[in-house]
């Protein structure tokens, strides 16, 4: 009986190994997903000894971007007549349209119908010129300041050339300010661009991450590279915003998403006092 | 009673039967296993350095090792595809990431069967310049005879690629577990630029034919040239590195009596670097060559994003940069990196200039003739038809004389014979009668 049961032992134990065993040759796990595990750890490792903070779920996946290019022109001087409802000011020297609403606008006081609100006086073409074209970015706008990006079929333009700020006093629309860089297209073919890990790596390795700061949010977005031949060349960045834990100043500094490389002279500071 | 004495004897010998066979079972799965060197890819290196050389060199190879252009059939025309916002042969790359491949299997090796496929009016073909390995592909090891290709073709199924291999008219399925190309068939589907080509069969491969006189758009790019001190201390170090100009105006920089480097001086508006580092060869296979290679086009800090794998010639591997799917040649018929391994030495020929903006389209065009009218011009200057291996559309680097660092792009046509590439005005002005003779002479003594 007992040498009975031993062989029933053996019996299942054996099942079981060859079920395992069949299951791991049917999944022929020949993944193509070069996951640098090891190299990511000790990074991050690096960088908690060192006091910095990195968002958990950061992207480690390599998308596609392009170098993107406008015309340098003025669009915006020859669209006062068609603001009906606004009595606008532009500037040249900084090719600015300024607008303030000839009616007041009364905003409801709850934020979330205020963004309904201003963002109906944005889209009215008797309010702002091409104001479709721009999308709200929390991360710019502050308490009485509503900051709109351009927005392209390629992705979010950050540049204060690409920038609608809305002003409200006392739950009313001020006035706004609009940079217009044009219509945008792509000059080449997408390219694979960096992950927003390896832009966060490259800004660490690079010693542009202050010890003792949190890297508060990483987004893709495009940036002025340089002017040639009447057009602005803009191409895709890693826009890093570090917080440093002690001062809570907050600086956005860039990473060239296709060459890994910081912008110099390109980073800012955010002074934005939230609700 | 003995019904039930037999019936108890009839159990027991099935369970001792199965537990036997379970047994068995169990070690031949387990040899298997341990015989089938896929499993291996999981163990982890002990060496973290090794592992980061590993993984550094396999996201530099995945981005140099990809397919450059892709093709598809409407209403049975073949076209060459292109589309400003998607790039196919990049979408291809990203579908493929996230494949695991079941098996490969090879499912005809004749030149019917094969061209029957390239003009498979439902597939999206993606080509390489020259033959690339699966493994090397993948940076897995797949397949244990490593199989080489040079066009996937993306079918209707998702579960199945077929790889080509026009040399030797070898059509391979692949099967594919959660592979989806829709996005691929998407774009593809919709791509703006196409171009109407033919495959025409070459020395050793189906060449892309352009069937009609086109006007060809010159781009043009800003350039960044990275001075001497940059490359000498990538390739050589900061430390005893040593300076002996010479009065054919190059200057070598040494690190010891094995490791230099030659630049040209400044002055002769020369852009090619020689890097010569004298060892031993090493026994390795072609696909461990072209890996290798990768690191000493890492180590040179060139941009890398528009680099490409483009051919192999003897032990020489190149890299071209790529612009909308069309090879940049540097100076008369340069690649911007070249890597050769002789018996005691590893050399690297490169351009210390990259192209790094892309300037806007400002309308410029050249018109280029038809392949065939090319290749009709080739043999009429004596060429013989079965020395082209190639005949291609490429960039030439143009100075233009309006900025310092703006260069155009000018396409013309490129053709490999002999196993040398040059234009076809500089194929022209070659003196064939001599060098058939030459060939001729090398053949009968290799006999």
């Amino acid at each position: 009986m007992d040498r009975k049961r031993i062989e029933w032992l053996f019996f299942i134990i054996f099942l079981l190994i060859d079920i395992y065993l069949g299951i791991e040759i049917w999944r022929s796990p020949i993944s193509l997903s070069n996951t640098s595990g090891s190299t990511a750890t000790s990074i991050r490792a690096e960088m908690r000894a060192d006091g910095i903070d990195v968002p958990l779920h950061i992207s480690h996946k390599q998308q596609s971007g392009y170098y993107l290019a406008v015309k340098n022109r003025d669009y915006l001087s020859g669209k006062s007549s068609g603001l009906t409802q606004v009595t606008t000011h532009y500037s040249k020297s900084d090719n600015s349209l300024t607008g303030t609403p000839k009616s007041m606008i009364l905003l409801s006081g709850n934020r979330k119908n205020n963004m309904q609100q201003l963002e109906d006086f944005k889209n009215d073409p008797k309010n702002v010129p091409y104001g479709k074209t721009f999308k709200f970015e929390p991360s710019m706008s502050g308490d009485n300041t509503y900051c709109y990006v351009q927005n392209t079929d390629y992705g979010r333009i950050y540049d204060s050339d690409a920038q609608l700020t809305i002003n409200v006093r006392n739950n009313q629309i001020t006035n706004y300010t609009i940079y217009y860089m044009g219509p945008i297209k792509a000059v080449r073919e997408p390219q694979l661009i960096i992950s927003a890990w390896h832009a966060v790596k490259a800004m660490y390795t690079d010693r542009e991450i202050a010890n003792n700061s949190r890297v508060m949010r990483v987004i893709l977005g495009y940036s002025k590279l340089t002017d040639v031949r009447g057009s602005t060349i803009l191409l895709p960045t890693w826009l890093i915003q570090v917080e440093n834990k002690t001062t809570k100043n907050i600086t956005v500094k860039r990473v060239n998403a296709f060459t890994a490389q910081i912008l110099q002279g390109s980073s800012y500071n955010v002074n934005v006092q939230k609700n | 009673m003995i019904g039930m004495k037999s019936k108890f004897k009839l159990g027991d010998a099935l369970l001792l039967l199965g537990t036997v066979a379970v047994f068995v079972l169990s070690i031949v799965l387990w040899i298997f296993i341990m015989t089938n060197d896929q499993y291996f890819n999981h163990i982890n290196q002990t060496n973290r350095v090794t592992e980061q050389t590993k993984n550094r060199r396999d996201r530099i190879a995945s981005n140099l090792y990809i397919p450059t252009n892709s093709y598809g059939f409407r209403n049975g025309q073949l076209y060459r595809l292109y589309d400003a916002k998607k790039n196919l042969p990049l979408e291809f790359v990203k579908e493929v990431k996230g494949v695991r491949y079941r098996s490969i299997n090879k499912i005809s090796t004749g030149k019917k069967q094969y061209e029957k496929m390239l003009h498979d009016e439902n597939c999206i073909q993606l080509s390489f310049p020259k033959e690339v390995s699966i493994n090397l592909f993948t940076r897995k090891s797949v397949k244990k005879d490593d199989v080489q290709f040079r066009r996937v073709f993306v079918t209707d199924s998702n579960n199945y690629l077929y790889l080509g291999n026009d040399k030797t008219y070898t059509v391979y399925r692949v099967h594919l577990i959660k592979g989806n190309f829709s996005k691929l068939r998407n774009y593809a589907s919709r791509a703006q630029g196409r171009v109407p080509v033919e495959f025409v069969r070459l020395k050793n491969c189906y060449e892309v034919f352009f069937t009609k006189q086109d006007h060809w758009k010159i781009y043009s790019y800003l350039t960044n040239t990275q001075t001497d001190s940059y490359f000498v201390s990538r390739l050589l170090g900061t430390t005893n590195v040593t300076t002996r100009s010479n009065k054919k105006g190059w200057t070598t920089y040494s690190l010891n009596y094995y490791t230099n480097l030659r630049v040209p001086k400044a002055k002769t508006e020369r852009h090619d670097f020689h890097y010569t580092r004298y060892e031993k060869r090493k026994d390795i296979s072609l696909n461990e060559q072209l890996l290798e290679s990768v690191d000493f086009v890492h180590k040179l800090g060139l941009s890398e994003q528009d680099l490409r794998y483009f051919d192999t010639i003897n032990d020489s591997i190149s890299y071209i940069n790529y612009i909308e799917g069309i090879p940049v040649f540097w100076d008369k018929n340069n690649p911007q990196v070249a890597t050769t391994f002789t018996e005691d030495a590893v050399k690297v020929d490169f351009n210390n200039t990259d192209l790094q903006i892309p300037i806007p389209f400002d309308g410029q065009t050249k018109t280029l003739p038809t392949s065939t009218a090319v290749m009709q011009r080739l043999v009429n200057a004596g060429m013989r038809k079965n020395e082209i291996q190639r005949i291609i559309v490429a960039f030439k680097v143009e100075k233009d004389k309006s900025h310092d660092h703006l260069v155009n792009l000018v396409p013309g046509y490129y053709v490999k014979a002999y196993d040398e590439w040059k234009s076809l005005a500089e194929w022209e002005k070659v003196d064939f009668l001599a060098l058939n003779k030459y060939r001729q002479t090398l053949t009968e003594e290799g006999k």
